[in-house]
């Protein structure tokens, strides 16, 4: 979809807006757009799902490997992230564009998983110190038009 | 994915010694007093050390010791974009840059960036952003290069008052000063300030309510610029944190101000009485 600069008159009628709760597509402050999930996609993958929200849509493969556990942590293993915005989403991800936006968002990922309870880490040591599952998760993101993380 | 040709490392399977040593009992237990003798759950931040100026050659730099944490920063600008395509006509652009020496943290980094860097780098961008008036530097750009050089715990917050400290050093125009605190829930308590083992001795122990929070605070607005925070925590537990947080800002706030007073009394001195 071609992008259109924003006047300064159109920013103005947007924010009265949204202080009436009223968006531009019609919604409330406080309302979702149509989302649309779906699991085991791929089918190369170990899991995979598939979440439509809006126009956006990105589209997560899971995929288990044995390794070695970190040094550290020897009774544990591991999600490794890595989000690629592709340039199928915008013009703007082109090349490098998207990469910035991809290392934000998967930082961000090790974040959120990064407690007890989301994961049972220790449920993926095969033996401790030697070997281990580690999760590769990987996020495509395939049409954008923002709300990205939420998704994710 | 970039390596360092330049320097011989050893084989890539070399291991820190301080895994094979015996360590003793790492996980500080929620009711027991904290290691350099401050309180939990309450407000007791570290002593602070501030001074602006020690980088003669950037436009403005500042210095920030909190007990073993010490971070430089400098700033350079405004100056000419160096990439013409991204030159804004109407607006400047604050360019941040956050490094770890590979002797700072206990394990030794690499020169090469990874992706904690780079987030931290963000995270700093996001919390200057609000408080530079960048609309008084069109096609021009500020450049901030924080650089940790001993890593002994709550390195973010205090990245962001060295930051925010060098940019008044510069003499950039910014609405407000920008004061970072952070915070570490360990079950039931809080500690403020966290040194090292205590931001990193979660791993071991279960439970809930593990997770650390690093406000960037703007004191004369009152206004909150950058959150950032890991680990799991209740709702009123963040809600509760986030004010800590404000609180330990307000601590800090008055000796930032005499640091900067005593800057600029050096570098201009008020003319003598006749």
């Amino acid at each position: 979809m071609a992008t259109v600069q924003v006047s300064e008159a159109e920013k103005v009628y947007i924010l009265h807006g949204i202080r009436d709760d009223l968006r531009v597509d019609g919604r409330g402050c406080e309302d979702y757009r149509h989302m649309e999930v779906e699991t085991d996609v791929v089918s190369n993958t170990d899991g995979s799902a598939k979440v439509t929200l809006g126009h956006t849509a990105v589209l997560v493969g899971v995929k288990a490997e044995i390794g070695k556990p970190k040094p550290m942590i020897p009774n544990e293993g591991y999600l490794e992230f890595f989000v690629d915005c592709s340039a199928n989403a915008t013009p703007e991800f082109e090349g490098r564009g998207g990469e910035e936006l991809g290392t934000e968002l998967s930082n961000t990922l090790y974040k959120v998983f990064n407690n007890q309870h989301s994961l049972d880490l220790r449920s993926l040591c095969i033996s401790p110190g030697e070997h281990c599952w580690v999760l590769y998760v990987d996020v495509l993101v395939s049409s954008s038009l923002q709300g990205h993380l939420s998704i994710t | 994915m970039p390596t360092d040709t330049k320097r011989v490392r050893g084989p890539d399977v070399s291991q820190s010694p301080f895994l094979f040593w015996s360590r003793p009992a790492e996980v500080l237990p929620s009711h027991e007093p904290r290691a350099d003798g401050r309180q939990r759950d309450q407000v007791d931040v570290r002593p602070v050390f501030v001074r602006c100026g020690l980088v003669s050659q950037a436009k403005g730099s500042a210095y920030i010791e909190a007990g073993n944490t010490k971070v430089l920063c400098c700033v350079y600008g405004p100056r000419e974009t160096e990439r013409k395509d991204e030159t804004d006509m109407k607006s400047g652009r604050l360019t941040t840059d956050m490094r770890f020496a590979p002797f700072s943290c206990p394990e030794r980094g690499s020169w090469i960036q990874g992706s904690q860097d780079k987030d931290f780098s963000l995270m700093l961008q996001e919390s200057l952003q609000p408080a530079v008036c960048l609309h008084r530097y069109p096609r021009s750009q500020i450049e901030v290069n924080v650089m940790v050089l001993e890593n002994s715990g709550s390195i973010l917050a205090h990245a962001i008052t060295c930051a925010s400290m060098a940019l008044a050093d510069a003499g950039i125009e910014m609405y407000d000063l920008v004061l970072g605190c952070s915070l570490r829930q360990d079950g039931g308590s809080y500690v403020v300030d966290p040194t090292y083992p205590e931001e990193n001795s979660w791993r071991s122990g279960s439970g809930e309510k593990r997770g650390g929070l690093t406000v960037a605070f703007l004191p004369s607005l009152n206004q909150v610029s950058g959150l950032q925070s890991d680990g799991e925590m209740a709702e009123e537990t963040l809600t509760a944190g986030i004010r800590t947080c404000i609180e330990g800002c307000y601590k800090l706030y008055p000796v930032i101000q005499r640091a900067l007073i005593k800057a600029v009394r050096r570098a201009a001195p008020p003319p003598a009485e006749s």
